[in-house]
């Protein structure tokens, strides 16, 4: 069995801390109010017409299931975007790099045991997200799609924050460039797939600048996890309409594959960063600047 | 033994070593003495493989340490001036740590730290958060903990600022202790007082160059023979200063009488006819002693300041 000190470490660290126990709690606290008093809605709502309207536990899914992905978002830079720079800040990485251990059995410790965290998170909140259940209408394996691809994600934001606590020496600069990026990420590049509609001529713009911009929409976590909801809702018109399908030119195999693309992609650019991360710890440090 | 051959480092322009060279012996304390950006942190840095050199060799067993990394890291252990901790962990748990970044794991990771908290006294305290420990405490602990994969050569930079007395006595004898397990101890200080009761060698650095090197009691007995004679007259001072001028080995004669001091460049046979020479020709003499120099005085006359003693 491979183990990695860093994350045994890590894992000691920050289950000890009380904060983290706090944010779990916060989280399950916001998750619950929203599902319970939607679920109450529901409920009276049924009293007053007489009849289940299934839909209705569709759509309780569907806002617990963004919610609790908006709030994974929200925590995962806080979570990672400290890493590194924190060690640095610490005095510590001086002490870890001159022993046995590498940048990146560092890199991956850290990464692990962030992931760790999240997988808690994700796990704390299934009590809620099963209230769906109560009426049926969601499968077990749709609530593994939606709980591995959050965790999918946190990997992915988790990888990107880490380059970036690697990059720059001072956790503050780390976190906001993390949080940059997250923002980036989910709002800016629906906003590129935007940018032709800002000309007064749309035909200024040439198909293919229109169709690359389109394939931007890959790198967003938002728009994968959007498509899953819509597929879980039984329907994936919606979706369709964001990509403006079918009078763009992205092409059918990317949109009929779109969660494997899409995970194809970010996972890609996950490995990227991690390489990065790596890479300029072992330059940097062992050149004397880190 | 570790031999370190002409270092160079330089970072852009700046060149911060120029060909630093010197050994490692077991059993020995080599402290490194210079100026703030003489080179004595890089040198350390160096050594323990957290930055690369321009150039040069650092060589054990016929293999260059700074071309096998894991062999280094290995066989060196390193204390940085500014030890960082991990407050919120106990202490068998940040020994634990070390130990499986360093490959040991288990009983032997267990029986390895246990044997480390026990040297550097505690062993009482193994279950202690380490925020609770004092400062002193807590460099022990460092200490314990760059010696737990038990490396041949312990790099410690400034490992003795910020100590109480006891507890740099404590740490002291810690160092002296692993020294006699064979183990060769590299420590850089600015506290030349301390250097001179713990080193055995040293080595003066200035401007990325170690200029002087060698024994403690070596390098000492020459500083002490470049001292000046003070010699305290009670009557005869005449006498006395024409015996001086006269003398071949007297080189500058500086009167505040009743107070002589001579530049006296003869050893300490010399010294004691000199003595006998003046007694005979009548002068008597109240006080006849050589000046003593510690490292401070060496340091200065070498580095030529007196901006970094502390």
């Amino acid at each position: 069995m491979i183990r990695n000190p860093v994350y045994e470490k890590e894992l000691r660290m920050t289950y000890r801390s009380i904060r983290i126990i706090a944010i779990i709690m916060i989280f399950n606290i916001i998750l619950a109010l929203v599902g319970i008093s939607r679920l109450s809605y529901i409920i009276n709502d049924m009293h007053f017409n007489g009849s289940a309207e299934y839909s209705a536990m569709l759509q309780l899914y569907i806002l617990i299931a963004t919610i609790e992905f908006l709030l994974l978002i929200l925590i995962i830079p806080g979570q990672t975007s400290t890493a590194i720079s924190g060690e640095r800040e610490r005095r510590t990485l001086d002490t870890i790099l001159s022993t046995t251990i590498t940048p990146f059995t560092l890199i991956i410790g850290k990464l692990a045991a962030s992931l760790n965290t999240i997988a808690l998170f994700i796990l704390s909140s299934l009590p809620v997200l099963s209230l769906v259940f109560i009426y049926g209408g969601i499968q077990l394996s749709d609530l593994i799609l939606l709980l591995g691809y959050m965790l999918f994600t946190a990997a992915c934001i988790g990888s990107a924050s880490i380059c970036f606590s690697s990059l720059f020496r001072r956790t503050a600069t780390s976190i906001i460039t993390s949080y940059g990026f997250t923002f980036f990420l989910f709002i800016g590049t629906l906003c590129l797939t935007e940018l032709p509609a800002l000309f007064s001529n749309t035909n200024a713009v040439s198909p293919t600048i229109k169709t690359l911009l389109l394939y931007f929409l890959l790198f967003n976590p938002g728009i994968t996890f959007y498509y899953i909801m819509n597929i879980q809702a039984g329907s994936s018109t919606a979706f369709m309409k964001l990509l403006h399908f079918p009078h763009l030119y992205m092409t059918e195999f990317v949109t009929n594959h779109w969660i494997l693309m899409s995970i194809l992609v970010q996972f890609t650019v996950s490995v990227l960063f991690l390489f990065f991360a790596v890479r300029h710890l072992k330059n940097n440090f062992y050149s004397g600047k880190a | 033994m570790l031999t370190i051959n002409q270092l160079f480092k330089s970072y852009g322009t700046v060149s911060a070593l120029n060909g630093v060279s010197f050994q490692l012996v077991p059993g020995q304390i080599f402290g490194l003495i210079g100026r703030n950006g003489a080179g004595k942190t890089t040198t350390m840095r160096i050594l323990s493989g957290l930055i690369p050199a321009n150039a040069g060799s650092a060589i054990y067993n016929n293999i260059d340490l700074l071309h096998n990394h894991k062999l280094l890291k290995q066989q060196v252990g390193f204390m940085p001036d500014f030890f960082g901790i991990y407050h919120n962990l106990k202490v068998y748990e940040y020994m634990e740590f070390f130990a499986a970044a360093q490959g040991l794991y288990g009983l032997k990771a267990r029986n390895r730290w246990m044997e480390l908290l026990d040297m550097v006294d505690m062993i009482d305290y193994s279950d202690s958060f380490i925020e609770n420990l004092s400062r002193g405490m807590q460099q022990r602990l460092c200490l314990a903990r760059v010696m737990i994969h038990s490396p041949h050569f312990l790099l410690l930079d400034e490992p003795l600022s910020g100590l109480d007395p006891h507890n740099r006595n404590l740490f002291r004898s810690i160092i002296r202790q692993f020294c006699e397990d064979g183990v060769a101890v590299l420590l850089t200080s600015h506290d030349l007082n301390n250097l001179s009761y713990i080193c055995t060698h040293i080595g003066i650095m200035q401007s990325g160059k170690i200029v002087l090197q060698g024994s403690l009691s070596d390098v000492l007995h020459d500083v002490n023979t470049s001292n000046p004679l003070s010699i305290f007259v009670y009557e005869g001072a005449q006498t006395a200063i024409q015996i001086l001028k006269l003398h071949p080995l007297v080189k500058t004669i500086s009167i505040d009488l009743p107070h002589i001091q001579v530049t006296f460049t003869g050893d300490q046979q010399e010294e004691a006819y000199l003595l006998k020479n003046l007694i005979e020709q009548g002068v008597l003499i109240q006080s006849f002693h050589r000046e003593q120099g510690g490292l401070d005085r060496l340091f200065l006359r070498i580095t030529n300041t007196e901006e970094e003693i502390t």
